[in-house]
């Protein structure tokens, strides 16, 4: 399993969604991750089972390039991404304006202020 | 003709269907039917509470209680087996259906007592 | 002469739609242009319950992701840990999580036989898949202790072993499952009714299959040689795997994928019960995960990708499924633009949505 991961910067994924795709990738997903400082956005292609991941490092606000022109199937995981974490992505195939996923709640895996509880509370009183 | 095989199978072999409220539904061996309670080992170490995927079990150390709610445990069986004393263990029999007022959450007195240390003989 | 756009919803519930999505069918006259999805009906959250539960006890919440793919994704959420950790499962224990993960694709695939027959009102044949359905079920229920949600994974092996005389019986009872199975796929294959509404309907290239990044039968069924099982996880590298391609990428050929891969998940299991190592189930495992991981497998639907990423305590901090229904979703989109308004249920239904699966 390779887990190599090039870094990039974020203008460049449009540039790299197209290298990947005249190289006979195919898009596998898109992840987005929490870290320390902000967040970062994994891209990982896939040809002949051999896994190519590029990451770029992305604060709170950025507007991200989609890679939509290249793959088209992209637009559900940037648009997933959207609506869960609260990214803008310019020029997607198909944009939803945050309707894609319905949450009641606004962008639900954003990073709190404060951080979750390890042992959700059960409500002793509830239970009996 | 196929037709025919089919037709006169109808006749001859068993319903696949069971009766299920007649008859209690098929288990076997190993399934994971309902959680059965031991509360004369119960050492109240709470390993159960903390382990538990859905938190379906609340054991208070000091009432010396454990109570489960019956409609939160998903019968994964992780209680079982990190429970060291033996307390906790899975039957075959899926329990019957019924509202939360009637078995919702169930609630167990711990009986264990702590069997006192054996004295040391001739160590003064 | 057309007539003007008209757009008509078409779920979230709808006879055929095992579960809720939604699509806003653009039609003109009697062709749909256009379709617009939107989800988020049965959005659960699991993902971030992760940094919550201990990675051991996340194995039985990462399995109720799917009602139906359960154990693939339970086995690939432990595949995931014990990539990071690097543990080494015994061969028993990746053997038996082989033998539980076809069980389970025969399972799927006859519950979407079954829908598929039940959506265009055949419902002899519907009770006949799920019939057969049923003995499977029973299979894993014998041997693991759950019908649907197993329970069986663990981090570092598999919670229960199989005793080799019950093996042999297994054996004997699949002998009959595949004969009923053979007269099952007979009609889905040869019926002129089934036929007719299959053969040349949403039909997917072969390259928009690839770009849009189908998965599974999907994919398949387009002519693509797409199947993680190809590269030999669990015991697939030593029983030898060949994936089932049909090339006109039409839901017959969709439904034909699945009926071949039944009897591929037979000849599977039966390879898998003959070379069935001794030895212990599983490892004891100590430490926590650090560091991230792709896992892959290959589930009924499609290609699944668990992304985990552990700080070296006991809770992870980020968990990400992709699901094979999610990245299946631009291509049904495709192959509907063009169809007969009539054909949209059946379209919808070849791809094989498991909409609590794509949405978590």
């Amino acid at each position: 399993m390779n887990m190599e991961i090039n870094m990039i910067n974020v203008p460049d994924v449009p540039n790299i969604g197209a290298k990947m795709k005249s190289g006979g990738y195919r898009l596998v997903v898109i992840t987005c991750t929490p870290v320390s400082e902000g967040y970062v956005v994994t891209y990982s292609f896939d040809k002949d089972y051999k896994l190519q991941h590029y990451r770029i490092s992305v604060q709170d606000g950025v507007k991200i390039p989609s890679i939509g022109p290249s793959y088209g199937g992209a637009f559900v995981y940037e648009n997933e991404i959207h609506d869960l974490y609260g990214f803008t992505f310019e020029g997607m195939t198909l944009d939803f304006k945050g309707t894609f996923i319905k949450t009641s709640i606004p962008y639900p895996f954003k990073k709190k202020e404060q951080t979750a509880p390890t042992v959700t509370v059960v409500n002793k009183e509830a239970k009996e | 003709m196929k037709m025919l095989k089919t037709i006169l199978k109808q006749f001859f072999h068993e319903p696949v269907t069971t009766l299920f409220p007649e008859e209690p539904p098929r288990n076997y061996a190993g399934t994971r039917g309902h959680l059965v309670f031991d509360p004369s080992k119960c050492t109240s170490c709470t390993m159960c509470m903390k382990r538990c995927p859905s938190q379906a079990i609340i054991v208070d150390r000091a009432a010396k209680t454990w109570i489960i709610d019956r409609f939160r445990c998903v019968m994964c069986g992780n209680c079982v087996d990190v429970c060291k004393f033996d307390s906790l263990s899975m039957e075959r029999e899926y329990s019957k259906s019924a509202a939360a007022a009637e078995r919702g959450v169930e609630k167990f007195d711990i009986t264990y007592v702590k069997p006192e240390k054996p004295k040391k003989e001739g160590g003064e | 002469m057309t007539g003007k756009q008209t757009i008509i919803p078409f779920g979230p519930q709808h006879p055929v739609l095992p579960e809720p999505i939604h699509l806003d069918l653009v039609v003109e006259d009697e062709r749909v242009i256009s379709a617009i999805p939107s989800i988020g009906y049965v959005h659960r959250g699991l993902e971030s319950l992760v940094d919550r539960r201990e990675y051991q006890d996340f194995v039985y919440l990462a399995e109720r992701i799917c009602g139906i793919c359960s154990f693939t994704h339970s086995s690939t959420f432990c595949q995931g840990i014990e990539g990071m950790m690097g543990i080494e499962v015994p061969p028993r224990a990746t053997y038996l999580r082989t033998m539980w993960g076809e069980y389970s694709r025969i399972h799927s695939h006859l519950l979407w036989l079954g829908l598929f027959a039940d959506s265009l009102g055949f419902e002899s044949l519907f009770y006949n898949a799920w019939k057969i359905r049923e003995s499977i079920l029973n299979e894993l229920e014998a041997t693991t202790g759950g019908r649907v949600i197993q329970g069986v994974c663990k981090v570092g092996g598999v919670r229960r072993d199989v005793t080799p005389q019950f093996l042999s019986e297994m054996d004997d009872r699949l002998d009959g499952i595949e004969d009923e199975m053979k007269e099952l796929t007979n009609v889905f294959l040869n019926d002129y009714t089934l036929k007719k509404r299959l053969v040349g309907k949403g039909v997917l290239s072969k390259e928009d299959a690839y770009i849009l990044g189908a998965a599974g039968p999907t994919a398949r069924g387009s002519g693509l040689d797409i199947d993680i099982r190809s590269t030999g996880y669990l015991a697939y590298g030593d029983v030898g795997f060949k994936p089932v391609v049909e090339k006109d990428g039409d839901g017959y050929a969709r439904c034909a994928v699945r009926c071949k891969e039944l009897f591929q998940s037979v000849e599977i299991i039966r390879r898998v019960m003959t070379d069935m190592p001794s030895g212990d189930v599983s490892v004891p495992v100590k430490g926590n995960p650090d560091g991230e991981y792709f896992s892959r497998s290959e589930q009924p639907r499609g290609e699944v990708v668990h992304y985990l990423k552990g700080n070296g305590t006991k809770y992870l901090t980020q968990f990400r499924v992709r699901t094979p229904t999610l990245t299946n979703v631009p291509a049904l989109v495709s192959i509907i633009g063009g169809c007969e308004l009539a054909d949209v249920p059946q379209i919808v239904l070849t791809i094989d949505p498991c909409i609590g699966c794509m949405e978590r």
